[in-house]
């Protein structure tokens, strides 16, 4: 593997990281943070397999199947309380 | 031969899913209101996890049935948790952009 | 809500979601037959527990006709979403920004609950439209470029060919 192919994807991945925060920052209302934030842990989750990859250790996909779950429980979870029913 | 073959092949996925995650995020910044923001960061970063697992699989073929499993997950529940939270903004209270064309939500239920 | 849930398919698909999430590469056969006698113990358990929960779809959907329609759906879906996506960047970095959002509403002639939850994730990963409610037989859909205010003529626009597919799978 190429280690200079990897430079570019974790600068490409750092900059798209940076954009959700400026989103998650800047955000005017809850919502559009809930939004970043469900971006940017889609972008964790390939994040995860990456240091999966880079390591050669099988067993870590399972941490990103794990995150990628309890995002979406959390994606559902925020939604639930915006809506008034939590 | 065959395997860095394969290699290249991965490169390009991973390549091309990454470079999804940043349009996707370019638009979560650049999108004038919520609803346009959470179309382009859903679809973007949904095929951006697609592409992306699908080409470390072709690095790692060994590994391939489990990371397609990660990305069938990703694609079934990410248009569930956004169709979610947008109907949940749009009950919050979260308006549609002033430029916005038509509005059959709304016009429905006037509270 | 149609048929009435089994506990046997449902311990049968929890048995190979469990093979799917403990499988590794490598594995000797004795972990394999351990992970096995595992998984039939927790897969029955889950299922005695829970299988009134699901609905039970039972074995006539996996008629051959209605496997050759879903694999079709799979593939169109796969395409589509592509399209989106390009669409979504061509949007995106195109320096005027050219959109022109708004909520439409549109009929879908799906009854079953897992057709119409089919039918809303492949409109939201479809070029520039997004699920926000079902209620009845309406669906609201949110559009980044609107092309038609009309009920009839912006469901034909959205759906494109998946309710057509959709409706081979499940009727």
């Amino acid at each position: 593997m190429n280690i200079y192919f990897f430079y570019i994807i974790i600068s490409i991945l750092g900059l798209s990281i940076m954009l959700g925060l400026y989103r998650l920052i800047r955000g005017p209302t809850a919502p559009d943070r809930a939004v970043a934030l469900d971006a940017l842990t889609n972008i964790t989750t390939a994040l995860l397999v990456l240091i999966a990859v880079l390591s050669a250790r099988f067993i870590y996909l399972d941490v990103a199947l794990v995150y990628a779950i309890l995002a979406f429980i959390g994606v559902v979870a925020i939604a639930r309380y915006l809506e008034g029913g939590l | 031969m065959m395997g860095e073959l394969l290699d290249y092949i991965g490169m390009f996925f991973v390549l091309t899913g990454s470079l999804f995650f940043l349009f996707g995020t370019i638009g979560l910044v650049r999108m004038p209101d919520l609803y346009n923001r959470m179309q382009a960061s859903t679809k973007t970063t949904t095929l951006g996890v697609l592409s992306f697992l699908i080409g470390v699989g072709f690095m790692e073929l060994e590994w391939f049935i489990k990371l397609i499993i990660i990305a069938l997950f990703v694609v079934l529940t990410a248009p569930v948790g956004a169709s979610a939270l947008a109907r949940a903004s749009y009950r919050h209270g979260v308006k549609l952009w002033k430029k916005s064309v038509v509005d059959k939500y709304g016009e429905g239920k006037d509270d | 809500m149609e048929g009435k849930p089994s506990f046997t398919y449902v311990a049968i698909a929890m048995l190979v979601i469990w093979l799917g999430l403990t499988y590794s590469p490598s594995m000797p056969f004795e972990m394999f037959l351990q992970e096995f006698g595992a998984g039939v113990v927790v897969a029955v358990f889950i299922s005695a527990l829970t299988s009134k929960n699901f609905t039970g779809l039972g074995l006539r959907y996996f008629h051959p006709r209605r496997v050759a329609y879903f694999i079709a759906f799979f593939f169109i879906f796969l395409k589509e979403m592509v399209k989106a996506n390009l669409n979504m960047a061509r949007i995106v970095l195109s320096p005027s920004l050219p959109v022109k959002p708004g909520i439409v509403e549109i009929k879908t002639g799906l009854k079953q609950p897992s057709a119409k939850l089919l039918l809303g994730n492949a409109i939201t990963l479809t070029p520039g439209t997004m699920t926000l409610d079902y209620s009845g037989d309406r669906a609201y859909i949110h559009w980044v470029e609107v092309k038609s205010e009309d009920v009839d003529k912006a469901g034909d626009i959205i759906k494109g060919s998946f309710e057509k597919l959709l409706r081979g799978v499940f009727q």
